[in-house]
C-alpha cells in the first residue's frame, strides 16, 4: 500500500536528519558515515513521488523553522508549543491530506 | 588499625548524564536473534514494550533505510543502528549482544556482538544525540571495555563498566 503524505514526509526529513548528522558525525568524532551520496539519492527519489505542493510546503517550512513535520504531544505543537484548539482531533489514517498546526504551520504528526 | 579502602573514583558529571540514556529494560544481554534484521526488531520490540513509540513500523523503516544505504556494523563485532525519528519521544539507547555472534554486514565481514541501537527525536536540539553516539563510539573503540561488555551480565555490570572507561573530553 502506498504511504500517506505525511508518511512520505516523515521519511523526507529522517533522510534530511540522517543527511544533517552525517556532516556532524564525521566532523565531531571521527565516525564517518558511508553513502552520504547514496542517502541524497534516496532522498530525491522519495521526494519525486510527494506532491508537488506538499513538497514546496515542506521544503518552506524546513527552511523556515528547521524541521516541518512536528509531533503533537499532550494536545500541544512540539514545534510552536502552542495547545491544539478544544475540537482539534487526531487526523483520519485515511486523510489524504496532512494536518497543518493552526499557529505556526507546521505539518503535525499525532 | 582500620584497614584503609580506597575511594571509589568519581564519576564525571558528563559521564552520570550519558548514563541516563541507559535503562535495565533496554540492556538486552542474551539477544536470540541471528540475522541483523531479527536483532533491530528484537531489540525494538523491547523498545515499544518499555513505551514512548508512537510507531513502531515508522521507526523500524527508518533503521531499515538507515542500513540499506550503508551498514551500521562499524568493525570489531560492534554495530551502532542509529537514527532520528518522530517515532519516539526522548533519545534512547538499547544495548544489545550476542555471545554467539551476529551477521550484520560489518565493515569487517566480522559478527557482530555487540549492538547499541540509539535513536532520537528530530527535536533533540541540544544535540545530545550525537554526544551520545559519540561517547558509545569512544566506549566501543577501546579493546579492553569491549571486552569487558562481553562478559557483564547484569545492568549494573554494565553500568561499572561504563563508569570505568576513560572517556576522552
Amino acid at each position: 500500500m502506498k504511504d500517506s503524505v505525511l508518511a512520505q514526509l516523515v521519511k523526507l526529513q529522517d533522510l534530511d536528519n540522517m543527511i544533517r548528522d552525517a556532516g556532524g558525525l564525521e566532523a565531531e568524532l571521527g565516525f564517518k558515515v558511508q553513502n552520504v551520496e547514496k542517502i541524497r539519492v534516496a532522498r530525491e527519489n522519495l521526494a519525486a513521488d510527494i506532491p508537488p505542493r506538499w513538497l514546496k510546503l515542506y521544503e518552506r517550512l524546513r527552511e523556515r523553522y528547521g524541521r516541518a513535520v512536528v509531533p503533537v504531544d499532550d494536545r500541544m505543537c512540539m514545534g510552536c508549543f502552542n495547545a491544539m484548539p478544544t475540537g482539534a482531533l487526531p487526523p483520519n489514517p485515511n486523510q489524504a491530506d496532512p494536518q497543518l498546526c493552526e499557529s505556526c504551520g507546521r505539518m503535525l504528526y499525532w | 588499625m582500620a584497614k584503609k579502602t580506597a575511594a571509589a573514583p568519581a564519576v564525571a558529571p558528563a559521564i552520570r548524564e550519558f548514563l541516563k540514556c541507559f535503562t535495565a529494560e533496554l540492556f538486552l544481554p542474551h539477544l536470540t536473534a541471528t540475522t541483523k534484521d531479527a536483532a533491530l526488531e528484537e531489540m525494538l520490540d523491547a523498545l515499544v514494550e518499555r513505551g514512548g513509540v508512537r510507531d513502531r513500523a515508522l521507526l523500524l523503516d527508518m533503521l531499515h533505510r538507515r542500513e540499506s544505504l550503508g551498514s551500521t556494523g562499524i568493525g570489531k563485532g560492534v554495530a551502532l543502528p542509529h537514527g532520528r525519528s518522530l517515532s519516539v519521544r526522548e533519545l534512547v539507547v538499547v544495548v544489545g549482544r550476542s555471545l554467539d555472534g551476529i551477521p550484520f554486514d560489518a565493515i569487517d565481514d566480522k559478527p557482530v556482538h555487540h549492538i547499541f541501537l540509539i535513536v532520537a527525536p528530530p527535536q533533540d536540539k541540544e544535540s545530545r544525540y550525537l554526544t551520545v553516539l559519540g561517547r558509545v563510539v569512544d566506549l566501543v573503540k577501546d579493546a579492553a571495555s569491549r571486552k569487558k561488555l562481553l562478559k557483564v551480565e547484569t545492568f549494573d555490570e554494565f553500568v561499572a563498566c561504563v563508569e570505568a572507561h576513560r572517556f576522552e573530553g
